[in-house]
């Protein structure tokens, strides 16, 4: 490894002509002038591919270049293989480059795949002698041994690709530069390109993967480059930046969500005379019919703190929440709710007749809420019907597929409904477990969370969302179940270090793990609600564990805080936290403040 | 110029490959295969002896009997020069997969399409020489037979890699160039004696750098004596000024060839 970058990219621009074929003679006058397709162009001609891109590649680093479809990584890409030139910016490789941006682009479909072979290798810039002596590693690498005579033609888009990315990676090149190539075969041949690619990184070659696969940038990658039309977004290590791609990704999905689904609109009502909001059959149309002698004015899906939301993750608890108003007063009425999977599956209905709640008198205005405690769904979106209809099913106010929301979650389960489950193994079968990290954490250990204290898994979307807004999140640790002075002061020093508070709190089943059946003297949820009251107090979570390590762990705070009473290398969580890059603090403690100091003087009263 | 030069010699295994793919390629699946490089030439020569001598009889010199043989000696590098532009004037089109996926020196393509019809007309050299031995005309003066081929490799290269870069920016060059051809054919001294015209033809004849080299080969080849040195040298001059304006438009135009192909 030498101590030169292996690239160094200083202020990249890259400028496209935005209509090819217009002012031709313009631009093949500036083309001859100057060298460059733009110069005489208004800016409103032209498209900016890339803006002011800088980083640098260490060699030996893989290097990940990540962003949605359009932000600029193809143009990266090119740039960086040279195959295009920087309109502004300079751009230094150093050592042989092999870009498998193309495969087999080149390859001639009518002769063969040795010729090709031969052929491609001198392309990619290798002589004669040494496709030779490379030549039987390619052929086993692609796996086309009894085909290498036949015409290129002949071959499957698979075989195609397979002998390509083989020539490519068996040139030896110094930096390897991937795009999104390694849907390149079957789930075995996948799996040998990433163990080569892994051969390369111990050889201490340098990469750079442009991929939308998250998860291979995670596992693989060293440091990050995010793009957001043309711009760097964000750049480092690859589990923050990940993450923050991910919040702005989900955030924007949000954005359209709401936009979307916002407004009712008129329909007529479908053939088939619609039924109580239960019975939904195939042939799934959106659309919103009935009398309105009962009118839903107003629906919104909320959130555990009752904020309009329509991104959720498994596990979390969802609100429809109705607005009604009766033109005159009705008493024959029913309210209905219906889950329906993208694809028009029913997932679930149910109205308020079924449930035997009788209706007696509707008046006015009037609001019904329907509380889904637990979203046991896997990721899609969901489209949610409601209804205001007679008992007999003649409809008020019929609104279908008019609301939506979305759960996301990073395990990819599939179906409709996740149960609750658990795996275990014993006797012969060795598996290892994902760590608890925040995947697993945030999805399985879910239990029913009082009112005041927030659900892990919705506490780390909206830790991400402060995340990408820039706000420090400071995260401190205890049992709390005296509050007292003490820990306002403590409290009130951890809010100081940011910009948002989370408190985690000990479960009452481990309060008394830790401390013996005597404690805790208050119980978890008045615990947390006594500490939301507090003004510097932003989240309050609670966890099982005896350690709050995992918590740490799927929340990764900026700032962690404890008091003075634990030596630094006590504290759990210490090292997750300065690994991310952020600060451990201990705050100095109230002389006889502690808890058991407090206990101890409560209980020597008589 | 030597830039260009340079990145050629630095290329030439991949050029020598792709020229080889390319014939390879080309008669890959016909009947005849590797044949066709000799029974083309000879189905185009026996066309235009069917046409001058039992169509339009007495229309050529006498000093141009055997007619055949004096067609043939102009026909074959006219064809090379004509199939050499043709070709390379989409010769980048056609290639855009590799020049914007792949880090390609685009001028390798036209380059290829020079050389890859070069081996055409050597192969239709053997035929040629049979008919002369046959006709007792071969004289030592056929060993300055290179002497006009390199001139005309020069000025062809020129003119495909100007061609080739242009074509990308103008598609309308590959629709007018087939007839460009066909007209300067007419107008350069394959099926009639550069020394017979007069006037204004004649004007025209001198200023065009393939009528010297086409005359170089009838004189060394059809009539056993070379007089046109002046004629030549003044071609050779042409074709490095032709070669280095081509090597420098193509320059000019490399870094717009991956956005426009």
């Amino acid at each position: 490894m030498s101590a030169a970058p292996a690239i160094a990219a200083q202020g990249l621009t890259k400028i496209y002509r935005r209509f090819l074929h217009q002012n031709q003679f313009k631009t093949l006058k500036s083309a001859l002038l100057t060298g460059s397709l733009l110069s005489d162009l208004t800016p409103d001609q032209t498209f900016t591919a890339l803006e002011d891109v800088s980083f640098r590649v260490p060699a030996g680093c893989t290097f990940g270049v990540i962003g949605a479809n359009g932000s600029g990584k193809s143009t990266l890409l090119k740039l960086l293989a040279g195959i295009t030139k920087p309109t502004r910016g300079t751009l230094a490789v150093n050592g042989r480059i092999s870009a498998l941006i193309e495969l087999g682009a080149g390859f001639h479909p009518e002769i063969s795949g040795r010729e090709n072979v031969y052929i491609n290798g001198i392309m990619l810039g290798l002589d004669r002698k040494e496709v030779a002596e490379r030549f039987d590693q390619i052929v086993d690498f692609a796996e086309l041994r009894p085909f290498i005579d036949a015409p290129v033609k002949t071959y499957s888009s698979g075989m195609y690709m397979r002998l390509g990315f083989s020539v490519a990676i068996h040139v030896e090149p110094e930096v390897l530069l991937i795009d999104e190539v390694l849907a390149v075969g079957d789930e075995s041949f996948t799996r040998k390109c990433l163990d080569k690619i892994g051969e390369f990184r111990r050889r201490g070659r340098t990469i750079l993967i442009v991929t939308h696969s998250l998860g291979l940038v995670e596992k693989m990658c060293d440091d990050v480059l995010w793009l957001r039309q043309g711009r760097v977004a964000d750049h480092g290590d690859p589990k923050r930046v990940v993450d923050a791609y991910l919040s702005f990704v989900a955030g924007r999905e949000e954005a359209v969500l709401a936009e979307g689904r916002g407004v009712a609109r008129e329909s007529p009502p479908p053939e088939t005379t619609p039924g109580e909001v239960a019975a939904a059959g195939h042939g799934y149309r959106e659309g919103r019919w009935g009398s309105r002698e009962v009118e839903i004015t107003r629906v919104r899906l909320l959130d555990r703190h009752d904020r309009e939301r329509h991104l959720y993750v498994p596990g979390e608890a969802l609100t429809v929440c109705l607005s009604v108003r009766a033109r005159s007063p009705v008493v024959d009425f029913v309210f209905g709710l219906g889950l329906f999977a993208a694809d028009g599956t029913h997932v679930y209905g149910t109205n308020t007749d079924l449930e035997e709640h009788e209706a007696k008198r509707l008046e006015g205005e009037g609001e019904v809420r329907i509380v889904l405690q637990d979203l046991r769904l896997t990721e899609g979106t969901y489209l949610v019907d409601v209804a205001a209809h007679k008992r007999d099913g003649t409809p008020y106010d019929y609104h279908r597929g008019l609301h939506s929301f979305r759960i996301k979650s990073r395990l990819k389960d599939v179906g409709v409904y996740r149960p609750v489950h658990a795996w275990s193994f014993s006797g012969g079968v060795e598996i290892a477990s994902p760590e608890p990290g925040p995947s697993s954490l945030s999805e399985t250990t879910m239990r029913p969370a009082p009112e005041h204290a927030t659900p892990l898994a919705e506490l780390q979307a909206e830790r991400r969302s402060w995340g990408s807004e820039g706000q420090k999140v400071v995260f401190t640790n205890g049992c709390f179940d005296l509050l007292h002075a003490g820990h306002v002061s403590l409290l009130e020093a951890a809010r100081a270090e940011g910009a948002r508070l989370i408190v985690a709190i000990n479960s009452d089943r481990s309060v008394r793990e830790i401390k013996g059946p005597g404690r805790p003297l208050t119980p978890e949820g008045e615990r947390a609600e006594a500490l939301l009251a507090l003004e510097c107090v932003d989240r309050v979570v609670i966890y099982d564990e005896p350690t709050p390590a995992a918590a740490i762990e799927a929340l990764a705070p900026d700032v962690l805080v404890k008091g003075a009473d634990w030596a630094e290398d006590e504290i759990v969580g210490r090292a997750t936290v300065l690994a991310r890059g952020g600060r451990v603090v201990r705050v100095p403690l109230l002389a006889g403040r502690s808890t058991t100091a407090v206990v101890d003087r409560i209980r020597r009263r008589p | 110029m030597l830039t260009q030069l340079r990145t050629l010699f630095r290329y030439r295994l991949l050029i020598q490959s792709l020229v080889g793919r390319e014939l390879k390629a080309r008669y890959r699946g016909s009947v005849l295969g590797f044949l066709w490089s000799f029974v083309n030439p000879l189905l185009l020569l026996l066309t235009y002896v069917v046409v001058f001598t039992l169509v339009l009889p007495g229309t050529h010199s006498p000093a141009m009997e055997p007619f055949a043989l004096f067609f043939f000696c102009g026909i074959l590098p006219w064809t090379w020069f004509s199939s050499s532009l043709l070709e390379s004037a989409g010769v980048l089109i056609a290639g855009g997969n590799l020049i914007k996926k792949v880090l390609f020196p685009a001028e390798v393509l036209p380059v290829v399409t020079v050389f890859a019809n070069l081996v055409h007309f050597l192969l239709g050299l053997p035929i040629l020489l049979a008919f002369l031995v046959y006709y007792g005309r071969l004289r030592p003066e056929a060993v300055l037979l290179p002497l006009p081929v390199l001139v005309q490799l020069v000025f062809t290269l020129g003119l495909a890699l100007g061609v080739s870069a242009l074509t990308v920016h103008f598609r309308d060059i590959q629709n007018i160039l087939g007839h460009l051809l066909h007209l300067l054919f007419f107008a350069s001294p394959v099926l009639y004696l550069y020394g017979e015209r007069q006037g204004g033809v004649r004007t025209f004849l001198r200023l065009n750098p393939m009528s010297h080299i086409l005359v170089s080969y009838q004189e060394i080849l059809f009539d056993g004596t070379f007089h046109h040195w002046q004629g030549l040298g003044a071609a050779a001059a042409a074709a490095l000024v032709t070669f280095a304006l081509g090597a420098f438009l193509f320059d000019r135009l490399r870094d717009t060839l991956a956005e426009e192909v």
